[in-house]
């Protein structure tokens, strides 16, 4: 019989018993609720300095003054926040130091969701950073990376060992009274991931973190933060998977990309999060605000797969602050059933000769909703700023729905921009030419929309873009009706 | 319940003249609304603080004047003229075919109550638009235009705006019904002598019956201190055709609204638009296309070219509504920026509720090539020259599509 | 190999097909010609399974087969192949990937395992040669970008890539230069076997001087109105359509 999500479930609280653990569940779940009170309790379990829970309580000011917004093209019961746990991790014995030491069940599950430490560790040489229900339990390669100066750990552990740069730069590029999401983070963020690239760094590994919800009824809040020093190189992988869950969870991240001087940031993401049952019962709501911050020369280029999650709303963005800067932003969104996806980008030219590129592709099924929101805006002193916009999206049903908001904002004559947009349905004729060469209606769908959506798949690493087209192809799995 | 803030535009006006209970509802309505800040979506890019801050004069008797051709040009149209936002008999045609009904307000309504009650506010959006609220509320004169069955009328008719005194409000009204099987089209301009700081709130409905045909042109060259809003509401029925071309030349603060229902299968809708501003001037183009039935086409161009601190808005969208199928629907935005301080907005928005259409926006933003200008300076046309030349070009693209060559030429020689 | 009887079929509320029959043998090679609009695309389209033609009567026998009866990929299966008279064009998606995603479908079908990557390589190598793709077309996204003649090249790659048993090629000389049309040509008759079967549907004879037909069937109106040997398409050539058309009004 197959491993199920209940059985997991069951072997973490044996083992709970196992290791002798104390059934006081109080010490490793806070209880429900948002007041200042769950602030000071998430600070001081994580031993955080004074100024860290004083940046916390700002931020929560700043939220309880702030009402959930409404515009994005997206539909739901919003979440109450009393009703949440804000603070939950899986009690680690010991501090680890080496894969080996981590909990056989945990990596069982991390085998399940297909991210095999061991395997990755061996075919790529990605060194994951594994977090479980808001607390990073693994983290590998660290030595390696140590050796070349570049940090990466766990958010706490950041604080702990790197105050300052944690200091300098959190915030920075989205401060706390950003959006309520953002501010909503500011105050209860339990971990994330952390990482500094020294000057002139080229880091030799595709670091990699995955995200998983695994408690019921839990808030997962992650944080990161991801600092390019002059001249230096990273590419980041992020992948997000949730097992099935009946209420929706709610998930609200920040993530602050900051590149110096002629640094790089390649930043990828495949989200998987729960989607909600064919009925459109259960599934994440996935509220992220992920924003970086260019200097002189600098890159960052975001991509992203998106097929999971009930709600997203989500904005990756770029500000090109510094001259010459560039800013990339690819997308691939699936919605199927009654998912609802609000997402795109912000592109802000301030520097001069700034270059954007935004492909985004949306593929629409079933009953659910599409949406691409983007900005792009040129600054009074952005000479020369280029923006090339392509918005596709490309319909499977006549019940689904596909929109396009671009707002392009220009003050500068200089500039160069354009902006095209399309939607239309999946075509008959390439159909019917996949199915006369003896390819299946399904797996010909399948075939068309990793073609629709290759561009964007080619700018992720290799590993990560089979298993996003495995995830297109899953997605859309009974979507012909 | 939020009860709009007095504000001198509104103390500035008085409601009379025409007896509808439509003008007491939305009187009723407006109590309610608030009129637009930077945050209300729709008006995002545009700040309508200045002109209702402003304090002006409501006009109730024509005013005796001569205009110029310019103003009222030959053009081969039955002209209405309305001065300070007052019909005047005295410059308008009174010979036109006996068939259709050309009228002014006040009176339309003792002779065509029945129609007027089944048309006039039926589709203007005064619970959304406050300035559509306001019109219905004080408009005092208007012009109603009725082509019945199968009647196609030749030449088209002129509706022109002229202000002559400064400060002048007026709210405006046009209702145009084109029955099954008619033609007809109307030209629209707004202009001014000698005057400032007016406002000029026009609010036009369309009614485009089955295999009916309506075409609207608006030409819009206030003189540079005056403010204009616009709406057009237009609903389509069956097989129709509707098409409006807008060329806004100046005018202080210009807002342009054009909002078509498409509510019958096998229609065509055509939008285009061309704005060329100057100076500190401000022009949005607002417009909405609402596909609600299958097998329909629309197309939309729009183009702009803004000088000196001047700043231009463009927001199309087009909806696509559940089951209609077989869509087409085009939309092109494309602007060019001469000045460094000019700035351009552009929001162009597709909402699609059916799979099987054919969608595509595109919008440019940018300035001239370069290579193109040095290529004719080569061929010894001299920079500024070279300039106009493509600029010309630029705009002919949009000209081209109004019908009329007289028309065509009537506006070529207000963007000299 | 195929029997078409009777067959009847429209699109929307208009007949076009209206009670053809055509009998094809293993080894022989069918032209059907008539003028435009007679139904040829329809039949074509009819025999591959495309779902907006609607069959009203008849049948066709296909090995035995009720045809009619198939979804499209399952007649791809066992053996009929279409060469489109367009090619569809499918960015993002490799002409290697599509093939191989085809060969293993039916592999599947058959019950086979999917082919080794060496033997695919290999056959690509060996079938391209016969139509001169060049790798670069290979590589590239089905049809996007091909001119005219490289697709209906591509088209016969695809033909030998997937060895059919009855290869309907539609007007596959439409649009092509001499050059071109004596590759697709010697393309065809070098995969011409004896358990194989080939229907040549197009309007002029030219394509006919060089795959030479064992059969002309001119169709006409919906129906096979005369049937002869290839110098029937010569005395097409030379005297038109209308002398047929007229004995039969």
């Amino acid at each position: 019989m197959a491993y199920s999500e209940d059985d997991l479930k069951q072997d973490l609280v044996d083992q709970e018993y196992e290791f002798g653990f104390t059934t006081d569940v109080d010490s490793e779940k806070i209880p429900k609720g948002l007041t200042e009170e769950t602030v000071r309790i998430i600070s001081s379990k994580k031993e955080e300095p004074e100024w860290l829970l004083e940046y916390r309580l700002n931020a929560l000011r700043v939220f309880q003054g702030m009402t959930e917004p409404d515009w994005a093209h997206v539909t739901y019961e919003k979440p109450n926040l009393q009703d949440i746990v804000f603070y939950s991790a899986p009690k680690p014995k010991k501090e680890l130091a080496s894969l080996d030491e981590v909990d056989p069940e945990i990596l069982k599950t991390m085998e399940r969701l297909g991210i095999s430490l061991e395997e990755q560790k061996k075919l790529t040489g990605v060194a994951v950073d594994f977090v479980m229900d808001s607390v990073s339990v693994a983290t590998s390669f660290k030595e390696k990376l140590g050796e070349l100066g570049v940090i990466f750990c766990s958010f706490s552990e950041a604080v702990k060992e790197h105050p300052e740069l944690v200091k300098k730069y959190l915030g920075t590029v989205v401060p706390s009274t950003d959006n309520y999401y953002a501010a909503l983070n500011s105050a209860v963020f339990s971990d994330g991931s952390f990482c500094y690239i020294p000057k002139g760094t080229k880091c030799p590994m595709e670091l990699s973190t995955y995200f998983r919800i695994n408690e019921s009824g839990t808030g997962q809040f992650e944080r990161t933060l991801l600092i390019a020093d002059e001249g230096s190189y990273v590419s980041y992988l992020e992948g997000c998977t949730a097992p099935q869950r009946d209420e929706n969870q709610l998930h609200a991240a920040v993530v602050e990309l900051i590149a110096l001087d002629d640094a790089e940031i390649k930043y990828s993401t495949v989200q998987n999060w729960y989607p909600g049952d064919k009925n459109g019962l259960g599934g994440v709501f996935n509220f992220v605000t992920k924003r970086g911050i260019c200097q002189r020369n600098a890159k960052i280029s975001w991509t992203q797969v998106e097929t999971g999650s009930a709600i997203t709303w989500k904005y990756p963005s770029c500000i090109l602050k510094g001259d010459n800067s560039v800013g990339e932003f690819y997308s691939v969104a699936v919605t199927n059933n009654h998912q609802m996806a609000d997402t795109g980008t912000k592109m802000l030219h301030i520097g001069k000769n700034t270059k954007s590129t935004i492909i985004s592709k949306g593929i629409s099924a079933g009953m659910s909703h599409n949406s691409y929101r983007g900005l792009v805006k040129i600054g009074k002193g952005a000479d020369n700023a280029r923006n090339f916009s392509q918005c596709d999206s490309l319909l499977m049903t006549d019940t689904c729905g596909a929109h396009t908001y671009p707002y392009i904002e220009c003050e500068n004559s200089s500039a160069h921009l354009e902006h095209e947009a399309t939607t239309s349905k999946i075509g008959e004729d390439q159909k019917f030419y996949c199915m006369q060469r003896g390819i299946g209606e399904e797996k010909a769908i399948s075939l068309i929309v990793n073609g629709y959506a290759k561009e964007v798949l080619n700018k992720l690493p290799m590993e990560f873009a089979v298993e996003a087209q495995k995830l297109l192809e899953i997605s859309l799995e009974g979507s012909v009706g | 319940m939020v009860v709009m803030k007095e504000n001198n535009l509104l103390s500035s006006l008085s409601q009379m003249g025409v007896g509808l209970g439509a003008k007491n509802q939305a009187f009723e309505l407006l109590k309610g609304l608030e009129f637009p800040t930077r945050k209300t979506e729709d008006w995002r890019y545009t700040s309508v603080k200045k002109i209702l801050k402003k304090k002006y004069v409501q006009f109730n008797e024509a005013e005796k004047v001569g205009l110029s051709n310019e103003i009222v040009p030959s053009l081969d149209a039955y002209n209405v003229v309305l001065v300070n936002g007052v019909y005047s008999k005295e410059l308008s045609d009174l010979n036109f075919p006996d068939e259709i009904v050309l009228d002014t307000f006040p009176k339309a309504l003792e002779e065509h109550v029945s129609l007027i009650h089944s048309t006039f506010n039926g589709i203007a959006k005064n619970n959304e638009e406050v300035f559509t609220a306001l019109n219905t509320s004080y408009f005092h004169e208007g012009v109603f235009i009725h082509i019945p069955k199968k009647v196609k009328l030749e030449k088209s008719i002129h509706v022109i705006h002229v202000n002559t005194k400064c400060n002048v409000v007026s709210n405006v009204r046009l209702l145009i019904v084109a029955d099954e099987f008619s033609e007809v089209g109307v030209v629209q301009s707004f202009a001014s002598v000698n005057a400032m700081e007016c406002l000029t709130n026009s609010v036009t409905e369309v009614f485009v019956k089955e295999n009916a045909k309506v075409v609207i042109d608006k030409v819009q060259s206030e003189e540079p201190k005056n403010n204009l809003i616009c709406t057009v509401q237009v609903n389509q029925k069956a097989n129709s055709t509707f098409k409006i071309n807008t060329a806004t030349v100046s005018g202080d603060f210009v807002r342009n609204g054009v909002n078509i229902e498409v509510d019958g299968e096998n229609c065509t809708s055509e939008m285009n638009g061309l704005y060329m501003q100057k100076g500190i001037q401000h022009v949005d183009n607002h417009t909405k296309i609402g596909h609600l039935k299958p097998n329909c086409t629309s197309f939309e161009l729009y183009k702009g070219v803004l000088s000196d601190k001047s700043t231009g808005v463009f927001n199309g969208k087009v909806i696509v509504a559940v089951d209609a199928q077989k869509i087409e629907a085009y939309q092109q935005n494309k602007n060019i920026l001469l000045s460094r301080e000019a700035t351009m907005n552009a929001k162009p928005e597709l909402e699609i509720f059916a799979d099987d259409v054919k969608c595509s926006h595109g919008t440019t933003t940018g300035q001239f090539d370069d290579e193109a200008i040095f290529y004719l300076q080569t061929r010894g046309i001299s920079k500024e020259s070279a300039k106009k030349l493509l600029i010309e070009a630029f705009a002919d693209e949009v000209i081209d599509k109004v019908d009329s060559e007289e028309l065509r030429i009537w506006i070529k020689e207000k963007l000299d | 190999m195929l029997k078409v009887k009777n067959l009847h079929a429209s699109v929307g509320d208009k007949e076009i097909l209206k009670g053809l029959n055509i009998e094809v043998k293993a080894g022989e090679v069918h032209a059907v010609m008539g003028p435009n609009g007679s139904g040829k695309s329809t039949l074509s389209a009819v025999l591959a399974g495309r779902d907006e033609y609607e069959v009203t009567a008849g049948e066709v026998d296909y090995l035995g087969k009720e045809l009619l009866e198939l979804n499209p990929e399952e007649r791809s299966w066992e053996g009929v192949f279409l060469a489109f008279q367009y090619p569809v064009e499918i960015p993002g998606v490799s002409n290697i990937n599509f093939l191989k995603t085809a060969i293993n479908e039916r592999r599947k079908y058959f019950e086979q395992d999917p082919i080794a990557a060496k033997d695919f390589l290999k056959m690509v190598k060996e079938k391209s040669a016969l139509v001169e793709l060049s790798d670069k077309l290979k590589n590239r996204s089905v049809n996007v970008g091909f001119s005219g003649g490289e697709k209906k090249r591509n088209e016969i790659f695809q033909m030998a890539m997937l060895e059919p048993k009855l290869s309907i090629l539609d007007e596959t000389d439409s649009g092509l230069d001499i050059d071109a049309l004596r590759i697709v040509a010697h393309g065809v008759n070098t995969l011409k076997s004896k358990d194989n079967a080939t229907i040549v549907i197009t309007h002029y004879q030219r394509l006919l001087d060089y795959i030479i037909p064992d059969f002309v069937h001119v169709l006409y109106d919906g129906r096979i109105i005369k049937t002869g040997g290839k110098e029937l398409a010569l005395e097409l050539e030379e005297k038109g359509y209308d002398w047929l058309t007229k004995e039969e009004a």
